[in-house]
């Protein structure tokens, strides 16, 4: 390895694109050795961010340490780092070898140097013995390891993927989600992935960093911020959420639609009377179909079931509040389209946001 | 009832008045284009009379008196001198596209209009302007007085490097807007994944940019060069009588020499000349779009 | 090297302008002579092109070819290219390389093949058989970008319209027509443009009976130098910036020119 592979500190990074600031103030530390994915829906600054550490664009303010040193001045040439684009930017002219090479030929390698090296990372991709073909023989899935064994070829400092699936179609994708994390262990190089899919950083990431308009909302690891989203962007954004909007009553409940809930989640920032918003996950609300409890349930309507077999969702509406439950089919209550229902929402599986 | 009647004769009506147009367009390309290429063809066989402008006949010897010595170099001359007009254009053309299309959109926009206004300025405009330019009255020469450089004020035309100048200036606009397209849809991150992989812009462009190009950029000097292979007033204001194109004496010989037969034997050459280059183009193109899809 | 670049680019617009610059600055010399930088400063020899009759019935010729020619050329392409749009059968693709092909071939040749035909059918010398040539020679502007307009196009739109009860002509003039009414107004523009400049067909069909401007010009300098070619040469220059721009200012026009649609980053 050309160096050990290091952390990356954002420091007040920002970038403008005309009247409008792509990336805002952003603050971050990515430990070494670590899959981070960023995450956020398009337009969220996500791919900038990632061009920014790559150096292919300058950021307006801030900076970037890379081990230690400023990356300001670094041209992203000089950087030694792996990207694998979007279109994955395959060169047209040259065969897969060629591809593969062509950044140890910049570095000046020998030619049997870089047939070895060619070769083995074929081998590391599992697609021996492809080198001299042509890039327009290859399938997408195909397409997609050369990408990756190109950007890998110099043992990167840091390895940066810009929606490196998004070509590949649904079944492929997720073999792929799982080659690539398992690649990126092996190798143990701190690697970034931008997507806008959150099975696909659930999938693969130690770290997520979910962003929306140039700010990160919330970082940490995917089943934390699954369990604790930090906003209620993120609730809505990472897996299903229902919304809905209440007010504070006092240190250890809500009151939502005229009925009290109690809720473990309260924060110090809610003072009571304060308009806020409860977020509880589909699969943790429960249906019943005995009579109303006198805290934490509410009445609703069953609209729609929708059995996909694996899972059961079911529509509800009180008033004009829609709500969604899943569950497995052996938890599926007895009720139908049309039914009056209560339902229950656990204590300690609410989590309470300022509106 | 009536309502479907109706409609049925409005379809039938709708069918032939449908056709009218493509008809219409037919006869109108095929009348005023192909046939008058036509004529010239068969012109081209006919018999010259003094006076009286020519005869029907079918005789070689207006393709015969080409293969004179004087008309073989006038050729030559012809297809050397578009050829290094065309070379030079590409060759400065190329980087500008190149840039250009990474520029902002209103520098792009500015640009354009501004080559699209000299493209379609009127040879004997660009032939006028350069031979004001390169005067000794009114020209750069007067400028390299100011500045010391020379004694006195010289006329720089006509000469051969006047000409080849004044086409590689009509030619520029020209290569500049059949690069654009095949340029600006050049996927940009080809340029980023080298520069990751540790090339110089430098470098990137000259081992992505220049070899994904290639093929466009043979297209575009054969396109350029039958370009400059039209121009027909530069040859006559910036150049000497010995620099006259094919072009010039196509036209000196059916205007001035009243010799029609003669002329439509030399357009029916540049003719093939050119369309033998287009189809060229074309191959090269095809190529690509296959070695695209394979 | 983003400094290079620029310079690079700068050098060359310097190029570009520098001969219609020079001759900015000669038309404005207030003696009847070439010279650079000028002497003095007057406006005259503009008003000279209007003053003199030669050089305004030369104008006159000028636009009214231009105006009847591109409408011409335009009547011409339109139903090619929607021909070819709607079916895209070998005689569409033929009729579409015939439209190319005036503008692909060095034009001394369509300008000779149309002197021979108007000479044998007797139009030589007319206006018209110049409207006529310059129309059919310049078919190949507005076609290339009614083309384009009609790519542009989602042929379910077509469909939708069809299903809904329009016919195939209520489906041209209310859906079809209005998308592209801008590709055909820049088609007009540079057909007009390009007609306004062309030389050598309107001197072959027409050039001694018919001047228009550019013959003019070419003929007056055989005599010598008049400041009212300089004038001219720059009135020529700012007409097609001006309609250019306009082209620019109300269309796309690097999708015109054929860069790819603009939200495609």
């Amino acid at each position: 390895m050309s160096e050990t592979p290091g952390g990356l500190e954002l420091q007040n990074l920002t970038m403008n694109f005309g009247s409008v600031r792509a990336i805002d103030g952003i603050d971050l530390t990515l430990p070494e050795g670590k899959f981070v994915c960023l995450l956020g829906p398009s337009g969220c600054g996500k791919t900038t961010l990632l061009r920014l550490i790559a150096g292919l664009q300058n950021p307006s303010s801030g900076d970037i340490i890379f081990n230690g040193k400023s990356m300001t001045g670094v041209p992203s040439h000089k950087r030694d780092f792996g990207m694998v684009f979007q279109s994955l930017a395959l060169f047209p002219h040259l065969n897969i070898a060629q591809n593969i090479a062509y950044s140890l030929r910049i570095r000046g390698q020998s030619a049997a140097e870089m047939k070895a090296r060619v070769e083995e990372l074929l081998e590391m991709v599992h697609l021996p013995g492809v080198g001299d073909r042509r890039i327009t023989q290859l399938s997408g899935g195909q397409r997609q390891r050369v990408a990756i064994a190109r950007a890998l070829a110099i043992h990167p400092r840091l390895f940066l993927l810009d929606e490196p699936l998004s070509a590949l179609d649904a079944k492929l994708r997720e073999a792929m989600q799982v080659e690539l994390r398992q690649l990126q262990r092996s190798l143990g190089i701190t690697t970034i992935v931008v997507t806008h899919d959150q099975r696909e950083a659930m999938t693969m990431a130690d770290h997520v960093v979910i962003m929306k308009d140039g700010k990160v909302q919330q970082y940490g690891p995917p089943l934390e911020i699954y369990r604790k989203p930090a906003t209620a962007f993120v609730a809505d954004f990472i897996g299903a959420s229902n919304l809905m909007p209440c007010a504070v009553t006092d240190s250890a409940a809500v009151e939502l639609y005229g009925r009290k809930i109690v809720t473990t989640d309260l924060s110090d920032t809610l003072r009571p009377g304060q308009e806020a918003m409860l977020s509880v996950r589909p699969e943790d609300i429960h249906i019943l179909s005995d009579v109303e409890r006198e805290t934490n349930s509410l009445s609703a309507t069953v609209t729609f079931i929708r059995d996909l077999g694996a899972q059961v969702e079911i529509m509800l509406q009180h008033g004009e509040q829609h709500l969604i439950a899943t569950m497995t089919p052996k938890d599926k209550p007895d009720v139908a389209v049309g039914d009056v229902v209560c339902v229950e929402i656990p204590a300690e599986a609410c989590r309470v946001f300022p509106a | 009832m009536s309502a479907m009647e109706d409609s049925a004769s409005g379809a039938a009506r709708g069918f032939s008045l449908k056709l009218l147009p493509p008809v219409y367009a037919s006869v109108m390309l095929g009348l005023f284009f192909l046939i008058p290429l036509g004529i010239m063809l068969a012109v081209s066989f006919f018999h010259r009379v003094e006076g009286a402008f020519y005869e029907p006949a079918f005789e070689l010897t207006n393709y015969a008196r080409f293969l004179d010595a004087f008309f073989i170099r006038i050729l030559g001359f012809s297809i050397g001198l578009s050829i290094a007009a065309a070379v030079i254009a590409v060759l400065i053309a190329f980087p500008f596209t190149y840039s250009l299309t990474r520029a902002r959109r209103g520098t792009q926009i500015f640009a354009l209009v501004f080559l699209l206004a000299v493209l379609s300025l009127s040879e004997v405009i660009i032939g006028f302007s350069w031979s004001t330019l390169l005067s000794r009255t009114a020209g750069v020469s007067n400028l390299f007085v100011a500045l010391g450089l020379f004694e006195r004020s010289a006329a720089y035309y006509p000469s051969l490097p006047a000409l080849l100048l004044g086409l590689v200036y009509l030619s520029f606009p020209y290569t500049v807007l059949v690069l654009y397209p095949a340029l600006s849809r050049l996927d940009p991150e080809l340029s980023e994944a080298a520069r990751m992989m540790g090339a110089s812009p430098v470098r990137t462009f000259f081992t992505v940019v220049v070899p994904v190009m290639k093929r466009t950029i043979i297209s575009t000097i054969i396109l350029a060069f039958v370009f400059t292979l039209g121009a027909y007033i530069l040859p006559q204001t910036l150049g000497k009588p010995p620099h006259w194109t094919l072009s010039v004496h196509i036209t000196d010989q059916a205007i001035f020499e009243a010799n029609l037969p003669f002329a439509a034997a030399m357009a029916i050459l540049l003719l093939l000349v050119s369309l033998v280059m287009v189809a060229i183009t074309l191959l090269v193109g095809k190529e690509d779009a296959v070695g695209g899809k394979a | 090297m983003k400094a290079i670049r620029v310079v690079f680019m700068i050098a060359v617009f310097c190029f570009m302008s520098a001969p219609i610059l020079v001759v900015a600055g000669v038309s404005v010399n207030e003696k009847k002579r070439l010279l650079f930088p000028p002497k003095g400063f007057t406006l005259d020899w503009y008003g000279e092109l209007f003053a003199q009759s030669a050089w305004f019935n030369a104008l006159q010729n000028s636009v009214l070819i231009a105006l009847f020619a591109s409408a011409l050329a335009v009547s011409v392409a339109l139903p090619v290219a929607l021909y070819l749009w709607q079916r895209n059968s070998v005689f569409g693709r033929l009729l579409f390389s015939i439209g190319l092909a005036p503008f692909m071939l060095p034009p001394v040749i369509t300008a000779l093949g149309l002197l021979i035909f108007w000479v044998s059918v007797g139009g030589s010398g007319h206006m018209a058989a110049t409207v006529i040539s310059h129309g059919v020679f310049l078919v190949t502007l507005p076609l290339v970008t009614i083309s384009l307009g009609l790519e542009s196009i989602n042929r379910q739109l077509v469909e939708a319209a069809r299903t809904m009860g329009a016919d195939e002509k209520t489906v041209f003039f209310t859906v079809i027509r209005p998308l592209i009414t801008p590709y055909i107004v820049s088609g007009f523009a540079f057909a007009f443009v390009l007609s306004l400049n062309e030389y050598i067909i309107a001197y072959m069909v027409a050039g001694f009976t018919v001047e228009t401007l550019p013959i003019k010009i070419f003929n007056s300098l055989r005599y010598g130098y008049t400041p009212v070619m300089a004038a001219v040469a720059v009135i020529f220059a700012l007409v097609s910036v001006v309609v250019f721009g306009l082209v620019a200012r109300y269309g796309d026009l690097p999708r015109l020119l054929g860069a790819a649609a603009k939200d495609a980053k």
